[in-house]
């Protein structure tokens, strides 16, 4: 079957957003079959800072859909993108 | 010495034909791989009395490799040539993935395809190659693997390659200028140098073929293309849209113009990794504060240019799809949802204007009833609201789409023209 790395791009709601807590509040709502690895902040603009992470999922059906659903709900979280993909 | 031009390298093709023992070998070969790593290998598999060949140890240090140093880049394996660095990045291969890589993640500059000698062309092979045409990956390298399992026949390398030929042409690759490769991955045949088994091959080996790519400009002579990922109100600061430049260049003072939303503003500061620059660049993830714009007047979706250039809002498009999966089929009517840049709008099927051979890229049917999965097809798309497209050919990154509906991507493809709203 095969993993795939996700790189995963994480809008918080506002400037003031927590990014500790937005960490734990992803982790706690990742799919049992989604593994963290890693997460990386990233400067934005203007006080803005967004969160990465990378995620490891099976090369099956559904692809990334049900993180990027588990992520996308979390009140703390504006967007949820994908930017990097391949196979581990 | 100068740093050396880096260039992203997909590895692509159907599943089981050898892309992962391709880039181990790539790397194995090219010295990217840490001698004390191989000799630790080399040493475990003679002690385990596994034999002395050391390239199956690579492959399984390699899948052990990744959870230690586990770095946030999904692309972390590098190898040199002569003249560039690359990093690689080994395709997924379910389908469900094809959204993600024509919306969101970042773009390769070449590929090389791998097709399985024995198999050929298989339904992941023309995925792939669609896809990679998709995402205009335009420089490829086909690497025609496993010839040790059929026994180095020229013929057979000839056959497969007028079939993946076939294939690639009907997506408008011009294969005379490609590179189509024998090689056995896993016996390092024809990889970094000329093998004795494939007498008859005197062309390029891999490792050479990689050095005829060139690096793709940036697009920064197209017109300004931004697609707003969020926008912000910030104290302090006003409104701030948040993307990526996928071409042109924003300048500060420039007059702007977002559609669909229709709306003019001017470009008061640009920022990236919260520095202000005077000019944003393609490939540039930046907030930007806009005078004359609320923030209720955008949303996620509505794509920045210059007044002068403004992005094309379509009353409807004409596209070529590929159907990678349905569990019936496409007919007039359809009304799936189309997920572009960053934004997703239902749009409805409104002519099946061609079905086209997937082979030859020849038109097998005018005005079809119906297409099913694995069809190519030229057909007419009228979004339910309004969306900004761009023809393929013009703006390539604005010109493509995948298709879900049901929780599957169903289809991709790309603008061909825009009836403007
Ligand atoms: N005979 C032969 N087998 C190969 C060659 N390359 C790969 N394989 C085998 O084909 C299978 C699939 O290879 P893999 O690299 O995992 O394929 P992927 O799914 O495309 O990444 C493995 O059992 C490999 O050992 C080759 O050049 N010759």
């Amino acid at each position: 079957m095969g993993e795939v790395a996700a790189k995963i791009k994480i809008m918080p709601k506002s400037t003031e957003t927590d990014l500790d807590k937005l960490k734990d509040a992803i982790k706690n709502a990742l799919p049992k079959n989604a593994i963290l690895k890693t997460f990386e902040e990233v400067p934005v603009a203007f006080g803005l800072v967004s969160l990465f992470a990378l995620v490891f999922v099976g090369d099956e059906a559904g692809g990334t859909e049900a993180v990027e659903d588990a992520i996308g709900v979390i009140d703390d979280v504006e967007s949820v993108q994908v930017v990097g993909l391949g196979r581990v | 010495m100068a740093e050396k031009t880096h260039i992203n390298l997909a590895v692509v093709g159907h599943i089981d034909h050898g892309k992962s023992t391709l880039i181990g070998r790539l790397l194995h070969d090219t010295g990217a791989i840490e001698k004390h790593v191989i000799e630790k290998y080399k040493k475990e598999a003679e002690a385990k009395g596994k034999g002395t060949f050391e390239f199956a140890w690579v492959m399984d240090s390699l899948r052990e490799e990744r959870d230690r140093g586990i770095t946030i880049d999904v692309a972390h394996r590098r190898f040199d040539t002569n003249k560039y660095y690359f990093t690689v990045v080994d395709c997924p291969g379910h389908r469900d993935f094809v959204k993600n890589m024509i919306t969101g993640a970042s773009q390769a500059d070449a590929a090389i395809l791998v097709v399985d000698a024995k198999d050929g062309v298989q339904a992941q092979t023309k995925e792939h190659v669609f896809l990679s045409k998709t995402l205009g990956i335009n420089q490829m390298i086909v690497a025609i693997n496993k010839m040790d399992s059929v026994e180095y026949s020229k013929d057979r390398f000839n056959e497969v390659k007028k079939e993946v030929g076939d294939l690639l042409k009907m997506v408008s690759y011009k294969t005379d200028k490609m590179s189509f490769i024998p090689v056995s991955a896993y016996k390092g045949d024809n990889m970094v140098k000329l093998s004795d088994n494939t007498p008859w091959y005197k062309d390029l080996t891999i490792l050479k073929a990689l050095d005829t790519i060139e690096k793709p400009g940036m697009p920064v002579n197209l017109p300004l293309r931004l697609p707003i990922q969020d926008v912000y109100t910030i104290s302090g600061v006003g409104t701030v849209p948040v993307g990526r430049v996928e071409t042109g260049r924003m300048k500060k003072g420039d007059k702007v113009i977002f559609q669909p939303a229709d709306i003019v503003g001017e470009i008061k500061s640009i920022e990236m990794h919260h520095e202000e620059m005077p000019e944003a660049l393609p490939g540039d993830n930046i907030g930007f504060n806009v005078r004359g714009v609320a923030r209720k007047d955008l949303r996620r979706g509505d794509v920045c240019g210059h007044l002068d250039t403004p992005p094309t809002v379509a009353e409807e498009f004409t596209a070529q799809i590929v159907i990678l999966q349905h569990p019936t089929a496409v007919t007039v009517g359809y009304t799936p949802v189309f997920h572009c840049y960053t934004t997703q709008v239902a749009c409805t099927f409104i002519e099946l204007q061609k079905k086209l051979d997937p082979k030859t890229g020849q038109v097998v049917e005018e005005n079809p009833t119906f297409l099913k999965s694995g069809d190519a097809a030229i057909v007419k798309i009228r979004p339910t609201r309004p969306l900004v497209i761009e023809r393929a050919k013009d703006i390539p990154q604005l010109g493509r789409f995948a298709v879900r509906d049901m929780g599957m991507t169903i289809a991709a493809g790309i603008c061909l023209d825009v009836k403007k709203k």
